[in-house]
């Protein structure tokens, strides 16, 4: 009566519990979206550029070929909060026009995207 | 008892601690398995973009092969529209290359372009036709005589007209007064000697040629008596499978078949009761082809000796040629691209061979008529292609001997002459009760590889194979 008498196990179990709460709390609270915000800032930014960038040079492609515009032409684009630009490059060669759409991110020397065809004309 | 009880209650903290380890391992695995899902579900979702991009990129290059293949056919690159290149590489710009194909679709060509890019590959299927030059341009080509265009009853012309120095007049048939707002609601030019538009039946004739020679040549699959396709038998075409019926051939019972493959019967050949027939089927009949009852027929060649006879809202999308007459009765249509081509035959100075349009009858595509070795109109004068009261043409029609139009038209007509029989009279060059309006032929609207040198080509029908 009175006297305090010392629980090592139930000491021990409690520190166990929590270390494993803890850890478990670090690693669900803090990798799972830092994977998931470097999955999504890295390769998911990346997808997303290679789609817009897809999408807008087949749009530039398909009216072009519609409207047989074979000239060359630099156009720029708002997209996803994003700007782009697109450049139309045609060359002629005897009754034969090749026409290359490429979509650049502002500012970046390299085309994300490249489409190339070719037409007759008259 | 307290020790022993302290005991092992200390034996079970060290079995916790060893839980708790294995807790932590199993926590890290799981959740290193769902970071490396996430990263590969973006990864995937790379690759998936990536692929679609690929896709694209060998779609415009399978384009530029055929784009590159038409112009070759159209007579540049030391090539024209005989050259039938079988799985040859050429050369695109940036030093791609695809490989192509042509062949041969009756009055058509039939170009396949294979790309690929990166992993991807696209194969692409087109149907190639020539776009109309200057003469198609005209409601009216008149190139076999220098009489006079005269237009009686109530017509509309739309469009220009081109013929003979004597131009257009009026007339008045007995009891049929001139009920036309204006002779021609275009422009006329006239030239002296006009002569009918540039014709080589090249790819006609040997379609003609080719079916002649699958008809003497027995190949595939021989039956040696008259046969009847219905439900319990109909043929399944493997590998372009041939089925050669020595006797009449009959293909009756909603039946439903898919090409590629030729079907020649050395007797009549008919087609009855709502069958279906598709793919690249090629039916070849030695005598009458007699097709009826609702019958569909899709991306097909008809090829006859005798007669072909549709009626009765058959559908056909496809080319229709024969050596006698085509005849299309009772709601019967031949969609885009119809090539209907009839060859006369001189046979005591008439011509066998018409093709006739009644009972609203329609035709969106090219009619064709051309005389053997392009003989001189027979002495005796008949109509050798005829486009009856309800009868519609939404295309073009060229013959070089008489056609009389007592229906629709829309497009153009290129014929000798006109021919009208009103009993007991003949009017040669008399068109009464017609409709001919270039304005309404579709834009785009493509015609076989018959009517110049070297053809501007394009693209009939896009087909993408995979």
């Amino acid at each position: 009566m009175g006297v305090k008498t010392y629980n090592p196990v139930k000491d021990i179990h409690g520190y166990t519990i929590v270390e494993t709460l803890v850890a478990s709390a670090i690693l669900l609270g803090v990798l799972i979206p830092a994977a998931f915000i470097l999955g999504k800032l890295t390769i998911g930014s990346y997808s997303r550029q290679v789609l817009v960038a897809t999408q807008l040079a087949r749009e530039v492609m398909e009216k072009t070929l519609a409207s047989e515009e074979y000239h060359y032409r630099e156009m720029d684009f708002q997209r996803d909060n994003k700007h782009w630009k697109v450049i139309r490059e045609v060359n002629y060669t005897d009754g034969v026009v090749d026409i290359r759409v490429k979509v650049y991110r502002s500012k970046k020397h390299k085309p994300l995207v490249e489409l190339m065809t070719l037409r007759i004309v008259p | 008892m307290l020790n022993i009880k302290r005991c092992n209650i200390f034996h079970l903290n060290r079995d916790s601690r060893g839980s708790a380890l294995v807790l932590v391992l199993v926590i890290v695995t799981v959740v290193t398995v769902i970071v490396n899902i996430m990263l590969i579900g973006s990864l995937l979702h790379l690759h998936l973009i990536k692929t679609d991009l690929y896709q694209l990129q060998a779609q415009y290059l399978a384009e530029a092969g055929v784009y590159k293949t038409m112009w070759y056919l159209s007579g540049r690159g030391g090539k024209d529209y005989r050259w039938r290149p079988k799985n040859e590489v050429i050369e695109l710009p940036d030093g791609y290359v695809c490989t192509v194909s042509v062949e041969q679709w009756g009055g058509y060509l039939r170009v396949v372009s294979t790309a690929q890019y990166a992993k991807a590959t696209k194969k692409l299927q087109v149907l190639v036709g020539e776009k109309p030059s200057f003469p198609f341009q005209q409601a009216i080509f008149i190139g076999g005589t220098d009489y006079p265009l005269v237009v009686a009853g109530k017509n509309r012309i739309i469009g220009d007209v081109t013929l003979g120095k004597e131009g257009v007049r009026q007339g008045t048939l007995p009891g049929t007064p001139f009920q036309s707002e204006q002779l021609v609601n275009g422009r006329i030019y006239r030239q002296p000697q006009p002569k009918l538009p540039y014709f080589n039946a090249f790819l006609l004739e040997s379609t003609m040629t080719k079916n002649q020679l699958l008809l003497d040549n027995p190949q595939g699959q021989e039956i040696f008596h008259s046969q009847r396709f219905d439900q319990t038998n109909w043929p399944t075409f493997e590998q372009n499978l041939m089925i050669y019926v020595h006797g009449d051939l009959y293909i009756t019972g909603e039946v439903k078949i898919q090409g590629p493959g030729t079907l020649v019967s050395t007797g009549n050949l008919i087609i009855a009761d709502k069958s279906k027939l598709e793919g690249s089927l090629w039916l070849i009949s030695g005598g009458k082809m007699i097709i009826r009852n609702g019958v569909r027929i899709t991306g097909c060649l008809l090829s006859a000796q005798g007669d072909i006879e549709i009626s009765d809202r058959c559908k056909i999308i496809g080319q229709l040629f024969s050596s006698g007459d085509i005849i299309l009765r009772n709601h019967a249509e031949v969609g885009y691209p119809a090539v209907i081509y009839s060859v006369g035959t001189m046979q005591h100075d008439k011509i066998e061979g018409k093709i006739i349009l009644q009972d609203q009858a329609i035709v969106r595509g090219t009619i064709i008529f051309c005389s053997k070795n392009h003989q001189p109109p027979p002495k005796k004068d008949e109509t050798i292609v005829i486009v009856e009261k309800e009868a519609k043409v939404i295309g073009v029609i060229y013959s070089e001997n008489n056609t009389t139009v007592h229906g629709t038209v829309y497009g153009t007509v290129i014929t000798g002459k006109f021919f009208l029989y009103e009993p007991p009279t003949i009017y040669l060059n008399w068109l009464k009760d017609a409709t001919i309006d270039r304005t309404k032929l579709p834009n785009g609207f493509l015609l076989p590889l018959t009517f110049t040198k070297t053809p501007h080509l394009d693209v009939v029908i896009w087909q993408s194979c995979n």
